[in-house]
């Protein structure tokens, strides 16, 4: 069965992407090996099919077998090189936070749930990824077809079949090529083409997102919270349907987490090395977010840099950084987002391609659109989206607003400006569509859902203490009486 | 031991409850049975027969029953008919009774069929029905031939609606385009008509019952209140209210989690008895039937030619799909660039046949395609046709 070249396609960019992020860590490791491997996989895949797009845009290296590997091993080699200059780090990663043994009822209330996600998870996937075949809409309009179309053509082709030449590159090809590419570059391996090999991808960026979500909480939390932080991000059903469905925004929604856990992370280090580890690998993170798709580069990257730019400065007014110092980051942030950023962009910019969701930007109007609070009132408190996930963040963001706005500030204001950002265009603009027909608004949330729940988890386990004591006091009377 | 003491009591003085059952109430017009005080508009014919109340007519118009309080309060209203055509008739009542010529309409659809068939219409999802109206009507389009043998008014007692709010509750949607942006979630249907259909409308016209675990939380933060504030121990009503608040928030969230992780499990299950199990002629998938099959019977064909004329109806997926799975060979759904094509691909066009010199023509009669010959067929709507060469 052809699924089985999916672990073999991932090998070669998952070891750019470890020894990639070896050399951004430089001396001082800052992340779990577990961790630094499953970013590496992430990453490293974005990375190898930007780089076979430069390579196809610019230097007509075709699309088939020899020319995939040819970037595959230029990068490896790139990566070992830098990995060997910078990276063979002899600082090891901090330990994870300090954690009580779980009690033997913790565990088999963790055990039962786990089991619970994973029957979720496998069955859905196996399903609806290799089981059936390709369904969606945008799928079968977007993702599937342009990785077919290169596949076939062995280049990057902006016209899609059977659509106006002229039309046709405004519309989908405008979107990153990254999924497609990634398709192609698997069924290349196999030699054919085969919805069930092309569409288990993205199982492999939601598992990612859960283990990525794991890894960070464990930086700041106990290994009870971070359980609990993963429960939440697989009990999300709509989560779920994009991890399990091939669709972009699952994708989106991993390079998102990392490039913004990344910042948090180095923004509230203590530690000088560590923090410069840190923040070298969010401007890589940072600099792939541009090769998603156009949210990442318009929605989620001005959000991160504001908050780059505010947390150097205070951090300089504390005197914990110096002007030095910051200059080297913003050179880090800048030439990440040069190298990453421009060749998708210069291409963009040369082939006429938009920058809106398959329409231009430019196109929309400006005025109050009706019923759309409505709407959004509805898909985030009544439908089965997400569980009662927003009520309770809305609740935690004011009941903890001292811990919502002082140390976990970088998630709490990336959420705040992104969602009321998108809100304005959705309540003033022709893009209100995407919220009356309850598509954009959903999509973003999906796009932003792993740090939505890292942000809910910090917060929850931050006001936890009084029920945990509550809990602890009832326990004790009961076992009194008893005795 | 107090505790169960009471809720056992109270558990057992509402045994009596359940023995209320529904209320039903049937206007029969066999054998020419007929409230009296009906009145006839503008339809060409309306007869009493043995078999019920025969309307035949060509133009739109209406019966109505004026004066004639319905039997009593009515959830769903039940009409067993047997049409001729499909036709889309309407209930109809006074929205305001000092207005009695002003009607609201409730659209209901009548599909052709020999036999007789129950038309289930929920008139308590509308906030307008008014079940004490005295004045009742059913519209008919032109063109309608229907025979009504008898209206069933059925009403739910308090009982019977928990248990269906309770199965409605787990009442699953199918998978769909949209489930990828968004999830109805469980929704609350108080009849059983009205859960059968819970999810057949765009929106769904029934609540989330999501409002009922907010209601939960909210209930629980008062009696959490109440306990602290009725408890002598201030340490350990504090603690009781903080755990009735915790307890509740998290039963709420692992029932729902309970819920939609059966209904993705569902949309699993389905996929799997209905398209993974089958042999390939029988696979049919969510909303596609079996395209998928047709599809790739054809696709060895359909790959020998660098483009294809597609004739499918206007508002199906399956342009799309077809495209997609085709691909290198190119969809022409123009008509007008149709005629280089040697290959037509009709799928779901029960409507195109071959004229008596082996062209393609729809029902109109218009002819789309040169002379040739079916290549392939699978059903009667799908075939592939050969241009002669």
């Amino acid at each position: 069965m052809n699924v089985f070249f999916l672990p073999l396609g991932l090998i070669l960019p998952t070891l750019s992407g470890y020894l990639l992020l070896c050399a951004a860590e430089g001396k001082q490791r800052v992340l779990q090996t577990g961790e630094r491997m499953v970013m590496g996989c992430i990453g490293g895949l974005t990375l190898t099919m930007l780089v076979s797009f430069a390579a196809n845009a610019w230097l007509d290296l075709p699309l088939h077998f020899k020319g995939f590997l040819t970037v595959q091993m230029m990068c490896l080699l790139v990566c070992a090189g830098a990995w060997y200059m910078t990276g063979r780090g002899t600082l090891p990663a901090p330990a994870l936070t300090a954690s009580h043994p779980m009690s033997k009822k913790m565990k088999i209330v963790c055990g039962v749930l786990g089991v619970w996600i994973a029957i979720k998870v496998i069955i859905t996937s196996v399903t609806f990824l290799i089981l059936t075949p390709t369904y969606l809409d945008d799928t079968l309009d977007n993702w599937n077809l342009r990785g077919k179309v290169y596949f076939v053509d062995q280049t990057l082709t902006l016209v899609m079949p059977a659509e106006d030449p002229i039309l046709s590159p405004k519309g989908v090809s405008s979107y990153a090529p990254t999924v497609p590419l990634t398709k192609t570059w698997l069924a290349t391996i196999a030699g054919e083409w085969d919805d069930a090999l092309i569409n288990s991808i993205h199982v492999v960026w939601y598992i990612a997102a859960m283990m990525l979500l794991y890894w960070t909480l464990r930086r700041k939390t106990t290994l009870t919270w971070s359980l609990i932080g993963v429960y939440l991000l697989g009990s999300m059903p709509l989560y779920l349907m994009h991890g399990t469905n091939p669709y972009g925004d699952a994708f989106v929604s991993v390079h998102v987490f990392m490039a913004l856990t990344m910042l948090f992370a180095g923004l509230t280090e203590e530690d000088g090395t560590r923090r410069f580890s840190f923040l070298r690998i969010a401007a890589l993170m940072s600099g792939l977010l541009t090769f998603t798709k156009n949210e990442g580069l318009l929605v989620y990257l001005p959000p991160m840099l504001l908050i780059l730019i505010i947390g150097l400065i205070y951090l300089h007014r504390h005197h914990r950084i110096s002007f030095a110092d910051i200059c080297r980051i913003i050179t880090w942030y800048a030439g990440s987002l040069i190298i990453l950023g421009l060749p998708w962009l210069i291409f963009k910019w040369a082939n006429g391609l938009t920058f809106g969701n398959a329409k231009p930007f430019t196109s929309l109007g400006l005025g109050w659109q009706e019923n759309v609070l409505l709407s959004v009132f509805i898909n985030t408190f009544f439908e089965g989206n997400w569980l009662l996930l927003f009520p309770l963040l809305f609740g935690l963001l004011l009941w903890r607003r001292h811990e919502a706005f002082r140390p976990y500030i970088v998630p709490s204001a990336f959420f705040l400006i992104v969602y009321l950002g998108q809100m304005m265009l959705f309540l003033f603009t022709g893009l209100s569509t995407e919220a009356l027909r309850q598509t954009g608004y959903a999509r973003g949330l999906v796009q932003m859902m792993p740090v939505i729940v890292l942000l809910t988890t910090l917060l929850l386990q931050s006001g936890a203490a009084p029920f945990i004591r509550a809990y602890r006091e009832l326990a004790q009377e009961k076992e009194m009486q008893i005795g | 031991m107090h505790l169960f003491r009471t809720i056992g009591t109270l558990t057992l003085l509402c045994i009596p409850l359940l023995a209320h059952a529904e209320d039903i109430e049937i206007w029969n017009f066999q054998n020419g049975n007929m409230p009296e005080t009906l009145s006839v508009q503008q339809l060409t014919s309306v007869q009493r027969t043995t078999a019920g109340l025969a309307i035949t007519t060509s133009t739109d118009g209406f019966i109505v029953w004026r004066d004639h309080p319905l039997p009593g309060p009515a959830d769903v209203i039940t009409l067993r008919v047997r049409s001729a055509q499909p036709a889309e008739a309407a209930i109809l009542w006074p929205a305001n009774p000092a207005k009695p010529d002003e009607l609201l309409q409730l659209f209901f659809v009548m599909e052709p069929s020999n036999d007789f068939r129950d038309i289930d219409v929920v008139v308590s999802d509308y906030p307008q029905w008014d079940w004490r109206t005295e004045i009742f009507g059913i519209a008919f389009p032109a063109g309608t031939s229907v025979t009504i043998e008898q209206i069933t008014f059925r009403h739910w007692a308090w009982s019977e609606r928990l248990v269906e709010g309770w199965k409605s509750f787990w009442t699953i949607d199918e998978f769909r385009p949209y489930s990828i942006n968004f999830l109805w979630g469980p929704l609350i249907a108080t009849t059983e008509p009205a859960r059968m259909k819970l999810y057949d409308s765009l929106p769904p016209v029934a609540w989330s019952a999501v409002r009922l675990l907010y209601g939960f939380i909210i209930a629980s933060v008062i009696v959490g209140s109440v306990c602290y504030f009725l408890s002598v121990d201030k340490r350990k009503g504090r603690a009781h209210a903080l755990m009735i608040i915790a307890a509740t928030c998290i039963a709420s969230w692992l029932v729902f989690d309970l819920r939609m992780g059966i209904e993705l499990l569902t949309y699993a299950k389905r996929d799997i008895s209905s398209y993974v199990l089958p042999p390939e002629h029988q696979k049919t998938l969510r909303t596609h039937s079996n395209f998928y099959s047709v599809a790739r019977s054809f696709l060895p064909e359909i790959s020998r030619h660098e483009r294809y004329a597609l004739l499918i109806q206007q508002d199906t997926p399956f342009y799309a799909n077809l495209r997609y799975m085709a691909y290198p060979s190119i969809p022409v759904t123009d008509p007008q660039q149709m005629s280089g094509s040697t290959l037509y691909v009709v799928i779901g066009r029960p409507d195109i046949s071959l004229t008596a010199d082996n062209r393609l023509s729809d029902a109109n009669g218009a002819v789309l395609s040169p002379a040739g010959r079916i290549l392939q067929r699978s059903g009667n709507d799908n075939f592939l046709f050969l241009v002669n060469q």
